[in-house]
């Protein structure tokens, strides 16, 4: 649920301060209480390299590859995993589905419907649907965060949607840091407490109650002309005026929270598709969401680290890296050792979101054993050896975190090739919901990775 | 056998599908459009329309769609079938569509939709239907507009309240208020419950000018507001009704300006005026005459030739130093004051925009062109030099979208020419290729390293398709500088076309290419086509056979004139009738 910042100041405006009091009943997780689970999909483009990438040793004795380095002081909590491969491809040669459409594929397990464009998802991708089942007590639910994002005349923007709703209904990810804190955190403050009735603020509720009725009314008048996909864009669009009258208009219930819950301060203002500051945005998505799933204001997000394209200049990797990365390093016979070098710099900030989230205390451990992080990228391998790219195999996946002990740790697990969608049930069951459907997909977890 | 050479085993394979990728259609006669709405129902399956009811009062005039050929021949006797009209469907404004919107119906200047939540490009334009919706971040935007432009609004409660004194608190003055305010804002004429229901909102207000805020709050937030409908109507399950003369009159103004109707549009639909052929075309030609037509055409073609994308272009820093964001600045204003130009001070045509020999200049993009006697930074229009440059495709925003971060990109390119001009759509590179492309260094070429492409079997299935169209653009350098050597060595923009249906040939050079593609009817109807998916937000179907044939029939006897294209659409069956849901 999006908060409108600007609505929140009005109301802050019109009120001395209004304040939602995080912190009025902040209480431990223990053993009376079982902690929330959470999951996070960290997403990093263009695929790896598999000689920098690939972990050796056995499942339970390995040794973590140059990209993985990062990850050592986790490496406890690490379940690196080899062998999954895009789903749609049932013979890797049958694959008419090209290399853009994939990022739609990655949480819907469905390939996605168009041609070179990936907003025309065909299912309700896994983060959504889990939004669906949280209980509304969580204020906000659900992240979708990306560090560059412009529709760009219609040229790759859509390869940077990940989430939707449902067929044809994309989540557009938030890139603005800003708007990304005020989703969470507007009307929020980790010290303070409701400045109770307040008779201006009371009116200003009652107006935006009687125009946002009128507004249902409305589109109620509409909804019985349409039908198909035409009535759901209509009713997706009802649902969304409702719970924002709803937030508008309620007074949220006071939010319980760990003793871990803080709420940082709002980031500065940053375009969402300046290249020079995605390291910047990057770092205040990953402290916005773990702060608020530490607040357990959120229990589920999607991190786009760059885009869906690959198409930044990372600079910031180190000299010689000042170039749109997806022309330079990863097509052709060259630029193995600068991918691998741009994937290990995610990683890095996959390893820094690890440590955010074992830094919170919970319950005898940290938030982070009741979470499953997830990195992932939408490419497969390629090798130094060879010049494959637009590879489907072997997509670079790790779990940080066992999800309240149902994911292994400390392992490397190799896989027969298998099924990227299948690993969405086991994200899936991992949270709590042991489905063997979400949305028009089915499909059973993979043994090898539950503990 | 190696998994590897099974992988090439397999991509000769699926590239041998490049070879069977012609587009097949020809011209047709064009459908007789002597009837309103024009149609293609098939007699077999034609169910009486019902009238236009609703909001419009039936109007006997209205001719409903009597039965039609459900074929359309060709002059080569292939006959085509016409499906049935496209489904009744909303479609909710773009953005910028919004922030026109608002503009034109309130006394509001702010333009709030620039921060919108981005928006999405579901049919390979950024104004498609079918992935356009209001998401939970688009309705709270969507909260904080309406009641920043309301605030807006009521500071002029002289201009909005329709009776002097201009007050809020005469109760027949805001009922007249919400009547006229509502028909602008929602394009269509409130119905009694909604004239009700606004009222009621009114007096909720905890002062006379609280209510009429309150009301404008509302009608902003109103599916009437925020969407385009297309539903035509009453009827059955797939019964084939035309759409309401407020709908159409909406359809017209929103086609060929990107915004709302204005009062003598809704006058229109109101008297009947779009009830007939005449009458429709009139206000096409006079919606073209306005130079709000511009916006909605540049915008298509920015799409289409996708020099809009310039502006999120990255460049290798130490290969294009040049490519800095003034240029950028520059060359997009120069890709729109020249489409300007040519459609609507010069010829008008598809071949102009891309044969023109000059282009909109200042004095640093004359430098970039490498013409001298250009000073100050206004564009005005110059001479190209001669032999170097003409039409869009020369101009250095196509060819920066289009070229690598460190190089001049045959592939794109070509790949553009391939899909975007004559319309043949490329298979996607296959998984696991085998690229054995050099990279840029001081001692190759970008010509020498694509041979890579044609020399490998699996690979030049598909890429000899594009890339050899591609080095007709050798001349210009990954930002699209002028170059007659690289590395040294003299360029070689020798080029040739290939599977297309009648400019098979070589050529050398861009300004060849561009001529021959200038001249082609296949070109032209590709653009037609484009046209066709922008201007109705979705792509088009086999059901759409008919309208598609009589779209390019149409652009093709205007002699290509773009300004033309609004009418051909409007003129396409199927464009006024919805099938019911």
């Amino acid at each position: 649920m999006h908060f409108s910042r600007r609505s929140f100041l009005k109301l802050s405006t019109a009120a001395s301060l209004y304040v939602l009091p995080v912190l009025r009943a902040s209480r431990a997780y223990g053993a009376t209480t079982a902690a929330p689970k959470r999951i996070v999909f960290f997403h990093t483009p263009l695929g790896t390299v598999r000689d920098a990438w690939a972990c050796t040793g056995s499942e339970t004795s390995f040794t973590l590859s140059q990209i993985l380095q990062p990850l050592a002081p986790h490496k406890d909590s690490l379940l690196v995993i080899d062998g999954l491969n895009f789903a749609p491809v049932a013979s890797l040669a049958d694959d008419s589905t090209g290399n853009h459409k994939e990022p739609g594929s990655m949480l819907t397990g469905r390939s996605c419907d168009g041609r070179d464009e990936a907003s025309k998802h065909t299912n309700i991708s896994l983060d959504q649907y889990l939004k669906s089942k949280l209980p509304s007590t969580v204020r906000t639910r659900s992240l979708e965060l990306i560090t560059s994002y412009r529709n760009d005349f219609a040229l790759r923007a859509d390869r940077s949607l990940f989430s939707a709703l449902g067929p044809n209904l994309p989540v557009i990810p938030e890139a603005d840091p800003q708007k990304a804190f005020d989703r969470v955190f507007a009307g929020v403050t980790s010290s303070g407490s409701t400045s109770g009735p307040d008779p201006a603020v009371e009116a200003l509720r009652l107006k935006r109650k009687s125009v946002l009725d009128a507004v249902t009314a409305e589109l109620q008048a509409v909804q019985p002309q349409l039908t198909g996909a035409e009535r759901a864009k209509l009713d997706q669009h009802l649902t969304n005026v409702r719970e924002l009258e709803t937030r508008l208009t309620t007074a949220a219930p006071p939010v319980t929270t760990s003793a871990g819950c803080t709420v940082p301060g709002r980031p500065a203002a940053s375009p969402p598709y300046e290249n020079a500051s995605i390291p910047a945005r990057l770092q205040s998505h990953l402290k916005v969401v773990a702060n608020a799933m530490a607040c357990d204001l959120v229990r589920v997000a999607v991190i786009g680290a760059e885009n869906g394209q690959g198409r930044a200049s990372p600079g910031w990797v180190g000299a010689g890296y000042d170039t749109n990365w997806h022309d330079a390093f990863t097509h052709g016979t060259g630029g193995h050792a600068q991918h691998a070098a741009i994937h290990r710099w995610y990683v890095e900030q996959f390893a820094s979101l690890v440590a955010m989230f074992k830094s919170v205390k919970e319950g005898a451990g940290t938030m982070l054993d009741n979470t499953a992080l997830v990195l992932f990228s939408e490419q497969g391998c390629r090798y130094n050896s060879g010049t494959t790219e637009h590879s489907k195999q072997n997509l670079p996946y790790v779990v940080a975190g066992s999800c309240g002990g149902y994911f292994k740790q400390g392992r490397f697990v190799t896989l027969p090739t298998t099924s990227h969608k299948d690993f969405l049930f086991n994200c899936l069951h991992a949270m709590g919901y042991p489905e063997t459907s979400f949305g028009n997909v089915s499909g059973t977890p993979i043994a090898a990775l539950k503990a | 056998m190696t998994a590897s050479r099974l992988w090439v085993l397999a991509l000769v394979t699926l590239c041998s599908g490049c070879e069977g990728m012609l587009e097949v259609s020809t011209p047709t006669t064009p459908p007789d459009d002597s009837d309103w709405p024009p149609k293609n129902v098939p007699s077999t399956q034609g169910t009486p329309a019902t009238p236009p009811t609703g909001t419009t009062p039936p109007d006997p005039t209205v001719p409903g769609p009597t039965p039609n050929p459900p074929t359309m021949t060709d002059p080569g006797g292939t006959t085509v079938t016409c499906g049935a009209p496209p489904a009744a469907r909303v479609w909710r404004l773009s953005h910028r569509q919004y922030d026109a919107a608002a503009r034109a119906v309130l006394p509001v200047t702010s333009t709030p939709a620039s921060t919108f939540e981005a928006e999405t490009s579901g049919s390979g334009f950024t104004n498609g239907a079918d992935t356009a919706y209001v998401s939970a971040a688009l309705a709270a935007d969507y909260f904080d507009a309406a009641e920043a432009l309301a605030a807006q609004a009521v500071q002029h409660l002289d201009v909005l309240l329709p009776c002097t004194p201009a007050d809020p608190a005469n109760a027949a003055c805001v009922k007249t208020f919400i009547e006229r305010t509502g028909l602008r804002v929602f394009r269509t004429p409130l119905d009694t419950a909604q004239q009700a229901r606004f009222f009621a909102l009114f007096q909720k207000g905890t002062t006379p000018t609280q209510g009429v805020q309150m009301v404008l709050e509302a009608m902003l937030q109103s599916p009437g507001f925020l969407y385009r409908f297309e539903l035509g109507g009453p009827g059955a399950s797939g019964a084939q009704v035309p759409l309401t003369s407020y709908e159409l009159a909406s359809a017209l103004s929103f086609l060929v300006w990107n915004a709302p109707p204005d009062d003598a549009l809704l006058a229109a639909a109101k008297s009947g005026g779009l009830d007939t052929p005449a009458g429709v075309d009139a206000q096409v030609d006079r919606l073209v005459a306005d130079p709000r037509a511009r916006d909605f055409l540049w915008r298509f073609l920015a799409e289409d030739f996708q020099v809009g994308a310039l502006e999120t272009t990255t460049k290798d820093g130490a290969a294009f130093p040049a490519f800095t964001p003034a240029l950028v600045a520059d060359l997009q204003a120069e890709a729109h004051a020249f489409a300007d130009d040519v459609v609507w001070n010069g010829a008008g045509t598809l071949s102009a925009l891309l044969t023109a020999d000059y282009s909109m200049l200042n004095q640093s993009l004359a430098g970039f062109y490498g013409v001298s006697g250009v000073t100050g930074t206004a564009l005005r229009k110059v001479s190209l030099p001669t032999g170097q440059r003409a039409g869009l495709l020369t101009q250095g925003s196509f060819l920066a979208v289009r070229g690598d971060a460190r190089s001049g990109s045959p592939v794109q390119r070509g790949l553009f020419v391939r899909e975007r001009l004559l319309c043949q759509e490329m298979p996607a590179p296959p998984p696991n290729v085998i690229d054995t492309l050099p990279a840029p260094s001081a001692t190759n070429t970008t010509r020498g390293r694509y041979q890579a492409h044609l020399s490998a079997s699996s690979c030049a299935a598909c890429h000899r398709l594009m890339d050899p169209i591609g080095f007709a653009f050798e001349n210009y350098d990954g930002i699209g500088k002028w170059r007659t050597t690289e590395n040294g060595v003299p360029v070689d923009a020798s080029g040739e076309l290939v599977s297309t249906k009648a400019i098979n040939g070589t050529f050398t050079g861009a300004l060849a290419l561009a001529n021959t593609l200038a001249q082609a009817r296949e070109v032209s109807d590709c653009v037609a086509v484009s046209y066709f998916r922008y201007g109705l937000g979705r792509r088009d179907t086999p059901a759409d056979a008919c309208s598609v044939l009589a779209m390019k029939d149409a652009f093709a006897a205007s002699g290509g004139k773009l300004a033309t294209l609004a009418r051909a659409l409007v003129h396409t069956p199927g464009f006024a009738i919805r099938t019911r849901p």
